[in-house]
C-alpha cells in the first residue's frame, strides 16, 4: 500500500534527513511512528502524502505516485497535521464546504464520532478551543474512509476522557482496505491501539516490527532487582524497584509499554536492531 | 476537470471569506464614493476614477485568492484538498476576471450615479455621466492592463510567501517603471541597426507620409579675370520625400507597438518630423506576444502550484 524505494529526502540536499529509505508498510494496521525531535517523522508523512519531494528514489501510496497529487489520490489519503487550519464557519458549514470533495464521506460516521467527542455544534468552529477544533478534524478525517490516514500528534492538546475516546473510536473504526500512520510522542496514549511499531534514527527506519514480535523477543516488567530481571537491555529506576526490558528467553507474556522501548531504541540501538534482524 | 468539484471551490472560497470579502467591498465603496464626491463630476474624472478603482482593488483581491498556498499550515490544507491544480486556477481566474469586475461594477456604479445625482441635482454641475465605455482606443490598453496585472499578481501571489501583496505591489511597480525608464535604451539598442541616417527602416512607414518643400540652389562662379558676379541659380520648389537621418524612439509607450518618431535635421527651420510605425501584421504579432504574456503567467502559476511543497 505504501512503498519507500531508496527515498532520500531532505530540506537542504547536501543534509538529508531521511535517507536510502527502504520501507513496506501494508492495509489493516495501525503504525506507530516514533523518534526523536527533528527524527523527520512529519518529513516522512509529508512525503507520502505528497507535500515533499524525494531528492532521491521513489514512494508509491495506493499505485500513485503522490508528488503528482492527483485528485484520486488526493481523496484517498487524508493527513491530520499537529497544527491546522480551520476556517470561520459552523460544523455544518463546515461539512457542506469540505465534504463533498471526499466521495466516500459518511455523514453518519462523522455525527456519531462528533457525539462521542461531545464537540459542541454552535457557533463557529475557530471559537472551539484547540482540543475541540482537533475533535472535529479527527471525526473529519475518520468519516472521509481514506484509505491512508497520517496523523500527526493527534492526542496532543486532548483531555483524558478524550484520550480515551480517541483509542475506542479509532479501534473501531480501522477497516482492513485502511493503513493508518500515527506519529507520536504520546505513546502511552496510544500503546493499546498501534499494532506495528515504526522508530524512525539517524535517517531511517531502524525498528519496523509488529507489537507481538516485539514482545516475543522482549519482555517488558517490574522488578525489585536488576539481577532478577535477566538479560536487561533497559531500565528504569522508581519507587517500586525497576521498570526492565529484557531479553524475552523465557517467552514470558508481557504488554508492550511503547516508552521503555522506544527508550530502550535509543540507548541500545545497535543490539535491537540485531536481536529483530535475526 | 470536474464542473461538480469547480463549484465546490467556488463555494468554498465564498463560505470561507464571505465575511473579508463584504467589508472589504463595503470600505472600496466608501473610498470610491469619497472620490467621486469630493472631486469634480465629469466622464473623465469618473472614468479615472473606475479605472483606477477596478485595477488596484482587483490587484488586491486576485492576491488574497491564493494565498492560502503560501502559509504553511493553510498552505497544508489547500495542497491536500482533493481537487486538481488546473481546477483550484480556473476557479481563481474566473473570481479574479469576470466575478469581481461584475461586482465592482454592480456596487461602484450606482456610487458614481449618486455623487453624479449630487454634483448636478444638488450642487447644479453640469456634467454627464460616463456610460461605462472606455474612452476611443482605450478598451484594448485597458483590457490588455487589466487581464496582464491579474495574471501577473496571481503568478506573484505564490511566489513570496510572506507580504505576498506588498511585494507584489513593489514588483509591478519596478517592472512598469523599470520598462518605462528602459523602454527606449532597449529599443534603440534593438532597432540601432536599422537606424541609419537617411535610411527608412526595412519594414517601416512612414506615418503620416509628410513632405518637404525643397528647393535647390546652385551658384555659378565666372571664369577667372572675368568682371562678372556668379550667379545663383534656384531652382523652382519642389515636393520631397526627405529619408529622415535621426531617429528618436521616445515616442513609443510600453503598451503600444514600437513606434517612433523620425526627423530630419537638415530642415532647420522646419524640421521634418516623420511617425514610424510598424506594418499592421508586426503590430499584430506585438500585441499576441503581450498577450500571450497572460496565459503565460497562467501557466507559470500552473506549475507553481504543482510543484509547490511545504518548503
Amino acid at each position: 500500500m505504501i512503498i519507500f524505494d531508496n527515498l532520500t529526502f531532505g530540506y537542504k540536499k547536501a543534509e538529508p534527513v531521511l535517507q536510502d529509505l527502504n520501507l513496506e508498510l501494508k492495509q489493516g494496521h495501525i503504525y506507530g511512528l516514533l523518534g526523536q525531535n527533528g527524527a523527520g517523522k512529519s518529513s516522512l508523512l509529508y512525503n507520502i502524502c505528497g507535500l515533499l519531494f524525494a531528492n532521491k528514489g521513489q514512494c508509491h501510496v495506493l499505485g500513485q505516485v503522490p508528488s503528482k497529487r492527483n485528485v484520486s489520490f488526493l481523496q484517498q489519503v487524508f493527513l491530520l497535521p499537529e497544527e491546522f487550519y480551520i476556517p470561520r464557519v459552523n460544523l455544518a458549514g463546515y461539512l457542506n464546504t469540505y465534504a463533498p470533495f471526499y466521495p466516500a464521506f459518511d455523514r453518519d460516521m462523522f455525527y456519531r464520532f462528533a457525539k462521542e467527542f461531545e464537540i459542541p455544534d454552535t457557533g463557529n468552529l475557530q471559537s472551539l478551543s484547540h482540543g475541540e477544533q482537533k475533535k472535529v478534524m479527527i471525526s473529519f478525517a475518520l468519516a472521509t474512509n481514506a484509505k491512508v490516514l497520517l496523523m500527526d500528534e493527534p492526542t496532543n492538546g486532548l483531555d483524558i476522557p478524550s484520550k480515551k475516546q480517541f483509542r475506542k473510536i479509532i479501534a473501531g473504526c480501522i477497516r482492513p482496505d485502511q493503513t493508518m500512520i500515527i506519529s507520536t510522542h504520546q505513546v502511552r496514549d496510544l500503546d493499546s491501539l498501534i499494532d506495528h511499531v515504526l522508530i524512525l534514527k539517524d535517517k531511517n527506519i531502524i525498528v519496523h516490527e509488529p507489537v507481538d514480535r516485539i514482545t516475543e523477543k522482549l519482555v517488558f516488567k517490574q522488578a525489585m532487582t536488576l539481577n532478577e530481571a535477566g538479560e536487561v537491555i533497559y531500565s528504569e529506576g522508581g519507587l517500586k524497584g525497576y521498570a526492565v526490558v529484557a531479553l524475552n528467553k523465557k517467552e514470558e507474556p508481557s504488554r508492550l509499554d511503547m516508552e521503555m522501548f522506544f527508550n530502550a531504541v535509543l540507548s541500545n540501538k545497535q543490539q535491537i536492531v540485531q536481536l529483530f534482524n535475526n | 476537470m470536474s464542473i461538480n468539484r469547480i463549484w465546490y471551490l467556488f463555494k468554498m472560497q465564498w463560505v470561507e471569506n464571505r465575511k473579508l470579502y463584504v467589508l472589504g467591498l463595503l470600505a472600496m465603496m466608501g473610498i470610491e464614493g469619497l472620490f467621486y464626491f469630493t472631486s469634480s463630476s465629469s466622464p473623465n474624472n469618473q472614468e479615472m476614477f473606475f479605472t483606477i478603482g477596478l485595477l488596484l482593488s482587483s490587484s488586491i483581491f486576485t492576491s488574497t485568492i491564493l494565498s492560502r498556498f503560501t502559509d504553511k499550515r493553510t498552505a497544508l490544507s489547500a495542497l491536500m484538498l482533493p481537487a486538481s491544480a488546473f481546477e483550484k486556477i480556473l476557479v481563481a481566474i474566473i473570481y479574479s476576471l469576470v466575478i469581481f469586475p461584475v461586482v465592482y461594477t454592480l456596487l461602484t456604479y450606482p456610487v458614481m450615479f449618486a455623487a453624479y445625482y449630487y454634483h448636478t441635482e444638488i450642487k447644479g454641475d453640469l456634467a454627464p455621466l460616463w456610460n461605462l465605455s472606455p474612452s476611443e482606443g482605450k478598451i484594448l490598453i485597458v483590457l490588455m492592463l487589466y487581464f496582464m496585472l491579474q495574471a501577473f499578481v496571481m503568478f506573484c501571489s505564490t511566489l513570496f510567501r510572506r507580504l505576498a501583496f506588498v511585494k507584489t505591489a513593489v514588483l509591478v511597480c519596478a517592472v512598469l517603471f523599470g520598462t518605462v525608464a528602459l523602454n527606449d535604451k532597449l529599443q534603440e539598442q534593438l532597432y540601432k541597426n536599422h537606424l541609419q541616417p537617411n535610411v527608412l527602416p526595412k519594414g517601416f512607414i512612414p506615418n503620416p507620409p509628410d513632405y518637404a518643400t525643397q528647393t535647390n540652389t546652385k551658384t555659378i562662379y565666372p571664369p577667372k579675370g572675368s568682371t562678372q558676379q556668379p550667379v545663383t541659380i534656384t531652382s523652382a520648389p519642389k515636393k520631397v520625400l526627405l529619408p529622415p537621418n535621426n531617429f528618436n524612439v521616445t515616442g513609443s509607450g510600453i503598451f503600444m507597438p514600437v513606434q517612433f518618431y523620425a526627423r530630419n535635421t537638415e530642415h532647420i527651420n522646419n524640421p521634418l518630423v516623420w511617425q514610424a510605425v510598424l506594418p499592421a501584421w508586426q503590430q499584430f504579432i506585438f500585441a499576441l506576444l503581450f498577450f500571450m504574456m497572460v496565459p503565460f503567467f497562467w501557466l507559470l502559476t500552473w506549475v507553481k502550484l504543482r510543484e509547490k511543497t511545504l518548503i
